[in-house]
């Protein structure tokens, strides 16, 4: 089970208009963070693991537990798909 | 590793100029910019002929024309020329024996002053800029999208050009952007120059071979840069969509910088990508940037002119 997200390296950022713009310094794009998406990248500056990013969400946002978990799972899953972050299992986690 | 080339005497360097706010000292003439200042002592670009290699020994990024060294970078232009451009304050010229001189001129006053800017940290722009109240407003798009006829009609609508095809952005102690005057001369297709009433065969072609001329235009030069205000990137329209112009935000605005940026190829292998993405910042955090889709012919011409006219006029 993936548990941990991390930004990966060669990420540059800037905040444009309230949200975050970053982009892939290897890949040359730009990826644009909506308001949500942008307090996710500032909660994964250290690596945390997802459960810790829905549980501050949920306590800033009006949202119940399964749809924040699925949302945020779908968005890491796009920004891993851009290079912009990295996933990894927890150690130790994988047999249990 | 620091080498504060500066000659001796003069070393036959007998042109001076100032263009995209630098002081040029030159061992080719440059009619391209036609004011010639006093020299001072204040040079920072010396341009000068030079045997180059075919590559450069400790090249880290390397491909067919373009090889970047530490602080330097060679260009190679096919039946043209060899530029080598250094630390942001050289450039050496190799001619090859078939060349012309305006093409040797040609790409030294587009790629290889591309390099230099990319080097001096300036951010240069594929772009015309006219001056409105003070302040620049910028046109972008990709060559084709109309850029030097738009310009070409500004200037008779009576309003003062500041560069045509590259508009060379410096930042500010405060990080505001800087549009400074570039060459004064609109490189305009021969029917377009026909249309604004140029006789093409009075003209300086741009290039040998196309029928593409220097149209020159009256330079506001001596009244330095003006705070870049307004970016608007030209886009074709299409007929089923309203062609309204759009302000660009977030990573599209980003996008559309990095597209617009005059020779960006040469961005990764010269190892810019990141900083180029900070003066990209720096642009967006003072100037509005807009997609401006038009309509196409001589016959709408004037029509799409006058609404961007007025929507630049607008707050």
């Amino acid at each position: 089970m993936v548990s941990i997200v991390a930004r990966s390296q060669g990420i540059v950022e800037a905040e444009a208009d309230g949200e975050v713009v970053a982009l892939n310094i290897d890949k040359g794009t730009c990826y644009g963070l909506n308001k949500v998406g942008s307090r996710i990248w500032a909660l994964i500056g250290e690596q945390k693991r997802i459960g810790e990013v829905c549980t501050t969400l949920i306590s800033e946002y009006e949202v119940d537990g399964a749809t924040c978990e699925q949302q945020v799972l779908a968005l890491l899953e796009e920004l891993r798909a851009e290079g912009m972050i990295i996933l990894h299992e927890e150690p130790g986690t994988s047999a249990s | 590793m620091v080498n504060v080339m500066h000659g001796t005497a003069h070393d036959g360097l007998a042109y001076a100029y100032s263009c995209f706010g630098l002081r040029i000292r030159s061992a080719i003439a440059l009619p391209e910019i036609p004011e010639s200042q006093a020299l001072s002592d204040e040079f920072v670009i010396d341009i000068r002929f030079g045997p180059l290699p075919d590559a450069l020994p400790l090249a880290h990024e390397t491909n067919r024309s373009l090889q970047v060294g530490d602080g330097e970078v060679l260009l190679t232009v096919r039946d043209t020329a060899r530029y080598l451009v250094r630390e942001g304050r050289e450039i050496v010229i190799d001619p090859m024996a078939s060349s012309s001189e305006r093409n040797v001129r040609l790409f030294l006053l587009g790629s290889a002053f591309g390099i230099l800017c990319h080097q001096r940290g300036l951010l240069p722009l594929h772009a015309n800029a006219i001056v409105v109240d003070g302040v620049a407003v910028a046109f972008g798009g990709n060559s084709g999208a109309g850029k030097s006829t738009l310009a070409a009609w500004f200037q008779r609508a009576g309003y003062e050009l500041l560069c045509d095809d590259v508009c060379v952005v410096s930042f500010d102690e405060k990080g505001c952007p800087l549009a400074w005057p570039g060459l004064p001369r609109l490189k305009l297709w021969g029917d377009a120059a026909v249309s604004f009433g140029f006789d093409s065969r009075a003209l300086e072609p741009a290039i040998d071979g196309l029928d593409k001329y220097h149209v020159p235009f009256a330079r506001v030069a001596a009244r330095g840069p003006f705070p870049l205000r307004r970016f608007y990137v030209l886009e074709s329209g299409s007929m089923d969509t309203a062609n309204d112009i759009a302000r660009l935000y977030g990573a599209a605005a980003f996008e559309a910088i990095m597209a617009q940026t005059y020779r960006n190829e040469y961005l990764a292998p010269m190892n810019l990508r990141k900083r180029h993405f900070e003066l990209a910042d720096a642009l967006l955090k003072n100037a509005k940037v807009y997609r401006a889709p038009r309509d196409w012919g001589y016959e709408v011409f004037a029509r799409e002119a006058e609404r961007l006219e007025r929507h630049l006029r607008q707050g």
